[in-house]
């Protein structure tokens, strides 16, 4: 699924080198889906962070708590910046369902996505 | 709202074991991070050797580079030349520039062969040498678990993986340095072991931590290939597990029979067929000698009517089955010969009392 030489990029961002994490890895990458990832000792989080240094600089970490949940994503989503949610609970918020699901309405050439309050 | 395509989202879990509705399962791809003692394992001995032999890890990295450079120059000679095949015109045998470009590639492609298997013989060679210090990395990831399990006990023994990292890598940085590989694998064990051993130590409870030490002794023995998982469910359980009337014995408690007849059909191991097979047999010969035994007031350091000769010869697992048989006869004095046990396992260093 992957060349070493990802692999090797991936062990610089900060991702641990055994076999299961490069299969996490390749989980991460490559699923349609959104990935949720159980994480107890941080290694992902660390990894993504490396990984996607747009989420320092838009400072997009968030966690379900942020106190508007729906503006805090509206600019990743309408400039397409990556967000991560962290320390997700058993619980996931159904705003974020229809992002999910990726409940994409195109018009024209430009793509839309409804989102509840 | 406008929804731009580079938009991407994760979600991280802090929960060890989460439960998540299946709806949110069909929503997401459920990845689980969570650290396994193989995975962990790996991960240590590229941290140890990373550190302890810098120069063996580039090799092995500027390898891996050449390999996969190596392997795409390959691909690409293969995709010319069924370029040229299918674009050649009239017959392959006049096209005399035709002819002379498969020349090359083939011998191109020869060299870049010959690359590639001096690479995969470098390989092995270096993975030779990294597996030199994997008992190291195998014994971090033993007491990585020891140390995880007990937040079972108390959820305020929660200790982070980044914790024990430092610990790891202290042992590195300070352990004595030594000549030969296997000195100094067995030095950096050794004081990994104890480093975390007073790490640990310091923020247990006292009642905590005997249970801390036998986890440490038996998941040792069991990485070692000594004990099997069984043997420590004997230990622990001995004869709650059946159910047995006849007591054949009138001075011997019922639970004490039990335990007997649990040990007695107990397989230690895999190479020990049922240790104490005769034991019931051998309790009912001599009959007065074990009663004698067992009301002694310290049975753990009296020999064992019988079986001291074989226990003694056993030199991988004698102490455990020892502890066992004290274990099953006397459950009061249980946490002595569990002390006695760690001793012998871990060093005298693990029960003499610590002040810090």
């Amino acid at each position: 699924m992957v060349d070493p030489a990802t692999i090797g990029e991936w062990n610089m961002e900060g991702l641990p080198s055994d076999d299961l994490s490069i299969q996490n890895g390749i989980m991460v990458t490559r699923s349609s889906r959104y990935p949720l990832m159980i994480d107890p000792q941080s290694q992902a989080l660390t990894w993504i962070k490396q990984r996607e240094p747009e989420l320092l600089e838009q400072n997009t970490v968030i966690t379900l708590n942020v106190p508007d949940l729906k503006r805090a994503l509206q600019f990743p989503l309408e400039n397409g910046y990556p967000v991560l949610i962290e320390s997700i609970e058993n619980e996931v918020d159904p705003m974020l369902d229809p992002i999910l699901e990726k409940q994409i309405t195109r018009r024209g050439k430009k793509c839309f996505i409804k989102l509840a309050d | 709202m406008d929804w731009d395509e580079r938009f991407r989202l994760y979600m991280t879990s802090r929960l060890a074991n989460p439960h998540f509705s299946p709806e949110l399962a069909a929503k997401a791809t459920i990845i689980d991070f969570t650290v396994t003692q193989g995975g962990l394992e790996q991960q240590l001995l590229g941290r140890l050797i990373s550190k302890e032999q810098k120069s063996l890890e580039d090799q092995l990295t500027q390898l891996q580079e050449e390999v996969t450079s190596n392997t795409k120059t390959l691909q690409s000679y293969e995709e010319q030349l069924l370029e040229r095949l299918a674009n050649a015109q009239g017959s392959l045998l006049d096209d005399t520039e035709l002819i002379d470009v498969l020349a090359t590639i083939k011998t191109k492609s020869k060299e870049v062969n010959e690359k590639l298997v001096e690479a995969k013989e470098k390989k092995i060679e270096i993975n030779d040498k990294r597996e030199l210090f994997r008992p190291v990395a195998a014994r971090g990831a033993v007491l990585y678990f020891c140390i995880v399990e007990m937040t079972l006990i108390n959820w305020m023994y929660n200790t982070s993986l980044q914790q024990f990292l430092g610990l790891f890598d202290y042992a590195i940085d300070f352990s004595p340095k030594a000549q030969l590989v296997k000195d100094r694998v067995h030095n950096i064990t050794s004081w990994l072991t104890r480093r975390v051993y007073r790490y640990i130590n310091r923020g247990l409870f006292e009642k905590d931590k005997i249970t801390f030490k036998l986890m440490m002794a038996t998941k040792i023995l069991i990485k070692d290939g000594k004990l099997t998982n069984g043997d420590v469910g004997l230990l622990l359980k001995a004869g709650s597990g059946i159910d047995d009337r006849n007591k054949p014995f009138n001075w011997m408690q019922q639970k004490q029979w039990l335990n007997l007849k649990a040990l007695s059909k107990h397989k230690f191991n895999t190479e020990h067929t049922m240790f104490f097979k005769e034991l019931p047999e051998r309790v009912n010969r001599n009959e007065q000698l074990w009663k004698k035994w067992i009301d002694e007031n310290e049975p753990e350091n009296t020999p064992v009517p019988d079986y001291e000769e074989k226990i003694a010869a056993d030199q991988n697992i004698g102490h455990f089955i020892h502890l066992c048989l004290v274990r099953a006869m006397r459950e009061d004095r249980t946490l002595l010969a569990a002390s006695q046990f760690i001793k012998e396992v871990l060093g005298d260093e693990f029960v003499s009392p610590v002040t810090d």
